[in-house]
């Protein structure tokens, strides 16, 4: 059987229906075995449902018993103060979205702290004499920053085969020393 | 018996943790600390690959030698001088180490130094170096000259 005529029956039961189509239901009922099992059926569970259903008698009549509801309605809308949520909801409320966001910020400022130069690897030499030209560079594993004075070839001097006449080897020395 | 956890409580306690995390992922290492003089250690180094044995210097420590050995060719490293001074911040103070090498050490905070090294009072150089720092150059007979800067609140022996 289609839904619809399933829905017109039950209408039909219901008293919904207007009367051209009331006898149009009532004769399907008639005539197709499935229609009235089905109109059996609908018709019990609404007997059942009418019998089970307990009646309480209220003691007031109709129109005092729902003056006291709405009087009731209208105190209650009254002595209700407009309050917000407690300050623990507010907090609690807050707390949250704010501690993530705390932790975003914090692995933001972390991940930026990686990335900006670190200022011990800071090492520049900004003059040097004129024979000697500077090389500097770092060495990782230890750290340390060096400064290494390179001294530059001097045409003139190797042309010449000048040889430093005596050179300290002592230590003491600070650059090359010619005499 | 234990008591369930309400879930709003189990979410405050959630987002208190995240909330501490949060303020030591976010706090420096160490705090801060004031800036303070610097105990800066010189040391005039020698470098050579003679045998130590006819050299009337001390070899320096091991791991400094190391350290000068993987980036210098020689084999041996002798300290020739080794001194201390307190500089202040933003003041300079002369340091001699030999007759012919004094360094003009400026502390400019965060454990950067400007340097003059100066030889016989003539500047040889000028720069700006984060400590620790080794300023190096070579003599004619195949010897080297090192100068090693560092703080000495530096514990790491670098």
């Amino acid at each position: 059987m289609k839904p619809e005529l399933e829905l017109k029956l039950q209408a039909w039961l219901d008293g919904e229906l207007p009367a051209a189509e009331a006898e149009q239901a009532r004769r399907l009922a008639a005539a197709e075995p499935e229609a009235a099992r089905l109109a059996a059926e609908l018709q019990a569970i609404k007997t059942a449902l009418l019998n089970s259903e307990e009646i309480v008698a209220v003691p007031e009549t109709r129109e005092f018993y729902w003056s006291k509801i709405e009087r009731q309605i209208q105190r209650e809308s009254v002595d209700r103060p407009l309050l917000g949520p407690s300050w623990t909801e507010r907090f609690r409320r807050w707390l949250a979205p704010l501690a993530g966001a705390a932790a975003l910020a914090a692995v933001l400022l972390v991940a930026l702290n990686q990335f900006r130069p670190q200022q011990t690897a800071f090492n520049q030499v900004s003059g040097m004499a004129d024979d000697y030209t500077p090389r500097t560079f770092r060495d990782n594993p230890s750290g340390i920053n060096f400064v290494v004075f390179q001294a530059n070839p001097q045409p003139s001097a190797v042309s010449a085969g000048a040889q430093p006449v005596r050179t300290r080897n002592d230590g003491s020395s600070f650059l090359i020393e010619k005499e | 018996m234990s008591q369930p956890v309400h879930p709003t409580s189990r979410r405050l306690i959630a987002a208190m943790f995240l909330l501490a995390l949060a303020f030591q992922m976010a706090a420096p290492a160490a705090p801060a600390a004031p800036a303070a003089d610097l105990k800066l250690e010189a040391k005039l180094l020698w470098g050579a690959n003679g045998r130590p044995d006819a050299v009337k210097y001390h070899l320096t420590d091991p791991a400094l030698a190391a350290t000068l050995r993987r980036n210098f060719k020689w084999t041996n490293y002798y300290e020739i001088t080794n001194l201390a001074a307190v500089i202040p911040l933003n003041q300079s103070r002369l340091v001699r180490l030999s007759d012919r090498c004094t360094l003009s050490v400026k502390y400019l905070g965060s454990s950067l130094v400007a340097v003059d090294c100066l030889n016989q009072g003539i500047q040889i150089s000028k720069g700006t170096n984060a400590l620790p720092c080794i300023y190096a150059g070579t003599n004619l007979d195949d010897t080297a000259w090192f100068i090693r800067l560092r703080s000495l609140d530096d514990k790491s022996k670098k």
